[in-house]
């Protein structure tokens, strides 16, 4: 990648984000902590049900979903922080370090996505793989599954830095790359009126709108569930979400490439 | 042979303010030969900027032609062996400035063995090796434009761009980074110099050009630019002779005992004025075109140039 992911990476370090996702990660032990006395108590209260596959199911089902909690606050979190990774390198006096390169703009821009996404992402998957470690040792939770959830999250982080990454470059500026995302996030809530909407006044103009809002915008919430569902282990009942914010991601990345090659810096 | 070679390169920037269009480039015809030293003059708002970001791809082309390594500047190839230090460079602030050359040259696609190699030498030629751990930015303006100057060769390129290199640094900063251009110009690598420092360019350029409002005005050496037309100074011994020339060959601007200055309707009229010094027998010692400084001749050009909008 020409140097850019090391690069990436040294960017992180210095940027001291490090330490904010560390953060989180105590924040997400000590949930695992008090969920650890909780639990005490429960068995207490309702007498062991250890051994049998209600307790086991509902420990999964649960772990599972604060771990999708999690993984979205860390998501929250690494958009935040590589919000303003792309701007930077269109500012004046940086954009040409860049681009005075024998490297096609295409290359220059995903090598920069990918190195963000794979550093970023790892840095996710770290966080989440400290507090599955923690949750092995005081719940006694070593569900190897959860690692699709992280999976799914993984690719989620590329749904969502795709809409950063276009909106930097549209705007040049972090602000307008998190109002870009923020915008998407609430265009995601519109099918949901929309069927409200349909069931007052039953037009199939609304349907339309609705059907193509969702699938132009990102499902989150619905990866969501198919993460949960992958790792506790159940038949999940619609892929659909994955495969459309994974291919609005792809349509974003090509826009955002559009945009960039066709630019006067 | 030609390094950069641009025909007609026009560029024009389209707005949607009432004053119009703004043509920053217009029909822009120039080349720059492999091992010279090129120096691109110009006010500011001339146009050189636009100029040189088009050669680097940075900025398109409206119409026209360009060649840089005899490829259009939109292929990156066209960018292989070459440097550039931007106009007002800002690096990424969390490298230091040996990073910042190890990731330069690696974004150049030169391999980490040549990297080590070419940092000690380049940290001493541009006399940063003793800040290379330091980050850039904590660089005062005149060491990122060194470190700039570094980063624009790490790639051993054949021809380097620099943009305004000494703009806005103190006189002994100039000093330094003209010392440094002096090393890279003996290094026998093109240099595309652009400034809008007469004494800079003057000093170190093998060719001139001039731009205003977008246009190209003058071409040409040092020399050739700073000769007066048809201009001529002849040391003789002139003594008290009344010397008068006719208004079909030209005027006579001074003169003294020991010397003339004519204004020539065309060159060749000096002949008849050796003609005319030579039948009164006066001794003729020399004849040489009247120069004027690069100032004067800088600022005949750009008093000319059309408008701006379209």
């Amino acid at each position: 990648m020409n140097g850019i992911l090391a690069d990436t990476l040294v960017e992180l370090k210095e940027r001291k984000i490090v330490y904010l996702f560390a953060f989180a990660t105590v924040l997400a032990l000590l949930v695992i902590f008090a969920g650890d006395k909780l639990g005490d108590e429960f068995n207490m209260n309702m007498g062991d049900l250890e051994g049998q596959g209600v307790a086991d199911g509902f420990v999964a089902s649960a772990m599972a979903n604060g771990f999708s909690i999690f993984m979205t606050i860390l998501i929250f979190l690494a958009a935040m922080a590589t919000a303003g990774l792309i701007p930077a390198m269109l500012e004046k006096g940086r954009s040409e370090f860049y681009l005075a390169r024998p490297l096609s703009r295409t290359r220059l821009l995903l090598s920069r996505v990918f190195s963000i996404w794979l550093i970023y992402g790892l840095l996710i998957m770290a966080c989440g793989l400290v507090a599955l470690a923690f949750s092995a040792m005081l719940l006694g939770f070593a569900e190897g599954r959860i690692v699709w959830l992280f999976a799914v999250y993984w690719l989620n982080f590329l749904i969502w830095f795709s809409i950063i990454c276009l909106g930097g470059l549209l705007f040049r500026s972090a602000s307008g790359a998190i109002m870009l995302a923020f915008m998407v996030w609430l265009l995601r809530k519109v099918p949901g009126l929309l069927d409200w909407a349909n069931q007052v006044v039953d037009w199939k103009s609304i349907q339309w709108t609705r059907d193509i809002i969702y699938y132009l915008v990102p499902d989150s919430s619905g990866m969501g569930d198919v993460a949960v569902a992958l790792a506790v282990g159940q038949p999940v009942t619609n892929w659909m979400p994955l495969w459309h914010s994974t291919l609005v991601a792809v349509a974003m990345l090509l826009v955002a490439v559009w945009v960039f090659k066709r630019r006067d810096y | 042979m030609r390094i950069v070679e641009t025909k007609d390169l026009t560029k024009i920037f389209t707005t949607r303010q009432k004053k119009g269009n703004i043509i920053a480039l217009d029909s822009v015809s120039l080349g720059v030969d492999q091992g010279e030293v090129f120096g691109l003059l110009g006010p500011n708002g001339a146009g050189k900027t636009t100029l040189v970001k088009t050669l680097m791809g940075l900025t398109s082309i409206t119409s026209g032609d360009a060649l840089v390594n005899g490829l259009p500047p939109g292929n990156p190839g066209s960018r292989q062996q070459v440097g550039f230090l931007p106009e007002n460079p800002r690096f990424p602030s969390h490298l230091t400035g040996r990073a910042l050359l190890v990731f330069s040259g690696r974004l150049s696609g030169v391999s980490d063995d040549d990297i080590n190699s070419r940092l000690k030498p380049l940290l001493v030629l541009v006399g940063m090796e003793r800040w290379a751990d330091t980050k850039v930015s904590k660089y005062s303006k005149g060491m990122t434009q060194r470190i700039g100057v570094a980063q624009a060769l790490i790639g051993d390129p054949d021809i380097v761009f620099l943009d305004e290199p000494t703009d806005g640094i103190d006189p002994i900063g100039k000093l330094e980074i003209r010392g440094v251009l002096e090393k890279i110009r003996d290094q026998g690598k093109t240099v595309f110099l652009n400034s809008h420092l007469l004494s800079e360019v003057e000093a170190i350029a093998d060719r001139v050009a001039i731009l205003s409002r977008g246009k190209l005005v003058r071409v040409g050496t040092v020399d050739e630019l700073t000769v007066h037309e048809n201009q001529y100074e002849i040391e003789a011994d002139i003594g008290n002779e009344r010397i008068v020339i006719p208004e079909e060959i030209g005027q006579r601007v001074s003169i003294t005992a020991k010397s003339m200055t004519v204004s020539l309707v065309k060159p060749e009229n000096i002949n008849k004025v050796i003609d005319e010094l030579r039948l009164r027998r006066i001794n003729i010692w020399s004849v040489k075109p009247v120069k004027q400084s690069l100032e004067q001749s800088f600022f005949e050009a750009v008093t000319e140039g059309p408008e701006q909008t379209a």
